[in-house]
């Protein structure tokens, strides 16, 4: 069976419905971060993908998926710069006992 | 050749959505970590069966040997193993809405008639992603510049974030 | 073209494409582990005997001819240790955790070409992927260290990834000067490309990646991670038998990986007159290693804050004006003559003494006597110990002659002076003498004597104890046995022993005893 681009984008879509589902239901802050690499990862098959099989000759998808790779490290340096501030001020990574700002 | 990579393309999947599945449903915070680096690694496997090398080798680097090591110390640091990672009252919303994705994907996904080019670009993807990224009119040389600017802003953020005063 | 896809071609047309397709990759495994664990065994024996010589000292030549299967036994023994899991560790972790050390080591063999065309798999992105190999091996150090369950593995875990992630940096940032000048990133091109080794061409980017390697493979200028007198070994406290000998196998299957990357990258390679490709490159990758372990065996272990202000404030910013320079060149003279090579030297040099001027570690301004030439000194000592006679006494067969005046661990026992009075057993601080007497024709006779030389402190007071000079210390120093009731000597041994007494107790005695043999004697040699 011939792998073809449906392939690609199927796998891609599960790990992006997987991760939505983490950063949805988990409640410890740092899972939640780890869910969001996972779609971002899920983004960047397909991003490879399209490269590959829609148009090789130009490397756009790649240099997206290169921008996508150090938005995520940013975002992470951030975010669990973030989660380790909030731990210190109010010992929890518990997301649904951060509700100060919450009505 | 064709076969060699369907096996591998099918082992690597199944491995990679075993392991997200494992980083979402894992209780112990510090497993479900590992089976995260075991998932960005079939990842960069995926990459090397669509000929991304030198994107293969940065996934490993950047989300391997950065992104999940700073995940694992971020766990250390906030010592939340003992009460594990449970899912919270919306577990069965996000469920859903994770499904209903799922399906709208895979149907927007198979119902789309791709315009699929079957040669194999077989020349090294390096100096056409330096290409890309720094030639001058059609080039990414102003977004290189601003990803740049945001991986120091990132790093000095998160100093002054994390900083004991 | 590799090995690998040339014989996969050619097995094609023998066996089915699924066959072809997996075995080459199974028959390198193997081939290549039999050699690296055989240049393995190498290093380590080289290791240890070397730095025995740099310390002064003959390190291991038990085992075979001048000690060279000091490996092997050690892997037996290795072998046959119990393998114990923490109670309330993370056995699965703990389990997996030296395989995912050692695998990514063995991985980066991949692309490692020992001569022309030798190479498993000529990557053009050869040398990204031994950067992003090599740093998987972090994981497995992190899962050793929280699956031990204990917290000098944590710590150690910790610092690892503090180190690894710092060193990370500079080590990447220094090759970039190299792929400048070769514009490739496949290692047999950057083999190719060096006319002149890129060790005088970028004599900066050598330093920086050098240091940065030793501090990835953890050798002992950087191995806060074991530190054993802090940390106790840090995270292979809990490992022991085969799992022990799979991190100590990784740890040097990285250290070969290193100096061969090092040799390819600045060495020129398997590049050389006269020799055999090959054997040039394995001249190369020792040579390399014994420079690794000769600063290992001279330099004291930094601290903590020393270790990370050292690759933050010292070789991140040199790294990074060593690509500013070398990219400045490349717009100047874009083919990089070897000219060149004295102004980079020169650069380097100034660069050296500049940020040893100017860079803090713990709020001291670290000299170029402390950090350059201090080295420098350092390994030259080092380098002179090599050639001196090593001090260490092979014990069972050179013994050294004690002082004269030594009061050797046994008692010579005078039956006849022996009045019987047993002031000796009441002296004794721990009563280990047991003596009984009997009522004989003039006065007392000993019936019984039995001491205790399992349990005797030596103190001498026994000797002191006795009034009619029966009891004295003798010179001897060895008594040793594996059985606990033969170190109780009784009357019999008592009469029957050699009387050696020490000169402490005769000194007329002394002018006929050897004199004591120094270990360092002064100027002038033994």
């Amino acid at each position: 069976m011939v792998v073809g681009l449906e392939h690609f984008l199927i796998l891609s879509a599960i790990l992006f419905s997987i991760g939505l589902y983490g950063a949805l239901a988990k409640r410890n802050a740092v899972v939640i971060l780890m869910s969001i690499e996972i779609m971002l990862n899920a983004v960047n098959i397909s991003m490879v993908a399209f490269w590959r099989y829609i148009a090789p000759a130009l490397m756009t998808g790649q240099v997206f998926v290169i921008f996508i790779m150090v938005v995520a490290a940013a975002e992470v340096a951030v975010g669990l710069a973030i989660i380790i501030a909030i731990y210190r001020s109010r010992e929890t990574v518990d997301a649904e006992q951060i509700d100060l700002m919450k009505w | 050749m064709e076969t060699g990579i369907a096996i591998s393309f099918w082992i690597l999947a199944a491995v990679t959505i075993a392991s997200a599945l494992a980083v979402v449903l894992f209780r112990n915070i510090f497993h479900a970590a590992l089976f995260l680096v075991l998932c960005f690694f079939t990842i960069a496997g995926i990459f090397v069966i669509l000929s991304a090398d030198f994107l293969a080798a940065a996934q490993v680097l950047i989300y391997v040997g950065a992104i999940a090591v700073l995940i694992i110390f971020a766990i250390m640091l906030t010592r939340e193993t003992q009460r594990g990672s449970p899912s919270g009252r919306l577990r069965l919303p996000a469920l859903m809405v994770g499904l209903l994705f799922l399906a709208t994907m895979v149907f927007i996904v198979v119902s789309t008639d791709w315009q699929v080019i079957t040669e194999i670009p077989d020349q090294p993807t390096t100096s056409a992603i330096a290409q890309a990224l720094f030639s001058g009119e059609e080039g990414f040389v102003l977004p290189f510049e601003i990803a740049a600017a945001l991986l120091l802003a990132a790093i000095i953020g998160a100093i002054v974030l994390v900083r004991e005063r | 073209m590799g090995i690998l896809e040339q014989f996969e071609q050619w097995l094609v047309n023998y066996w089915p494409s699924w066959a072809a397709y997996l075995v080459p990759p199974l028959v390198a495994f193997a081939i290549l582990s039999t050699f690296i664990l055989v240049v393995v065994m190498a290093f380590i024996y080289i290791e240890r005997r070397g730095i025995g010589r740099f310390q002064v000292r003959l390190g291991p030549n038990r085992a075979g001819p001048f000690g060279v299967l000091q490996p092997v036994a050690d892997a037996i023994k290795v072998l046959i240790k119990e393998d114990i899991i923490p109670a309330k560790g993370d056995r699965w972790v703990h389990w997996l955790a030296p395989i995912i050390a050692f695998i990514p080591a063995l991985m980066i063999f991949a692309v490692i070409p020992f001569g022309h065309g030798a190479i498993f798999a000529d990557l053009n992105i050869g040398i990204l992927y031994i950067i992003a190999i090599s740093s998987l091996g972090i994981i497995g150090v992190f899962m050793a260290g929280w699956g031990s369950n204990n917290k000098y593995s944590l710590v150690s875990a910790m610092r690892t990834v503090a180190q690894m992630i710092s060193y990370e940096i500079p080590l990447v940032l220094s090759i970039i000067g190299v792929l400048i000048i070769t514009g490739s990133l496949s290692m047999v091109s950057i083999v190719e490309g060096q006319h002149v080794p890129f060790l005088l061409l970028q004599p900066l980017g050598f330093l920086i990646f050098f240091l940065a390697a030793a501090a990835e493979i953890n050798r002992t200028p950087f191995d806060l991670l074991e530190a054993e007198s802090e940390i106790v070994a840090g995270y292979h406290i809990e490992y022991s038998g085969m799992k022990f000998g799979l991190f100590y196998l990784g740890e040097y299957t990285h250290a070969f990986a290193i100096s061969a990357i090092v040799a390819i990258l600045f060495l020129g390679g398997w590049s050389g007159p006269f020799l055999p490709p090959a054997l040039w490159f394995l001249i190369k990758v020792f040579s390399v290693f014994i420079v690794l372990f000769w600063l290992r065996s001279t330099l004291p272990r930094l601290r903590v804050d020393q270790l990370m202000g050292f690759a933050w404030k010292c070789l991140f910013p040199l790294a990074l004006i060593n690509i500013f320079i070398t990219g400045i060149e490349a717009i100047i003279w874009p083919n990089f003559p070897w000219q060149l090579l004295i102004l980079n030297i020169l650069i380097a040099a100034l660069l050296i003494v500049l940020w040893s001027g100017f860079f803090r570690v713990a709020g001291e301004r670290v000299s170029f006597e402390r950090y350059g030439r201090g080295i420098a000194k350092g390994l030259a000592l080092t380098f002179r110990h090599l050639f001196r006679h090593p001090i260490t006494v092979q014990y069972p067969e050179q013994r050294l002659t004690p002082s004269r005046r030594f009061r050797g661990n046994l008692l010579v026992w005078d039956v006849e002076r022996c009045n019987g009075c047993r002031a000796c057993a009441r002296m004794c601080p721990i009563s280990i003498i047991d003596i009984e007497t009997a009522r004989g024709d003039k006065g007392l006779v000993v019936e019984r004597l039995e001491i205790d030389f399992g349990r005797c402190m030596f103190c001498g007071l026994c000797v002191e104890a006795c009034p009619v000079e029966a009891l004295f210390m003798s010179r001897d120093y060895e008594k040793a046995s594996y059985r606990r009731e033969l170190l109780v000597m009784k009357k019999e041994q008592f009469v029957a022993a050699e009387k050696r007494p020490s000169a402490y107790a005769y000194p007329e005695l002394e002018a006929e005893m050897p004199p004591q043999t120094l270990l360092a004697p002064p100027k002038g040699g033994r």
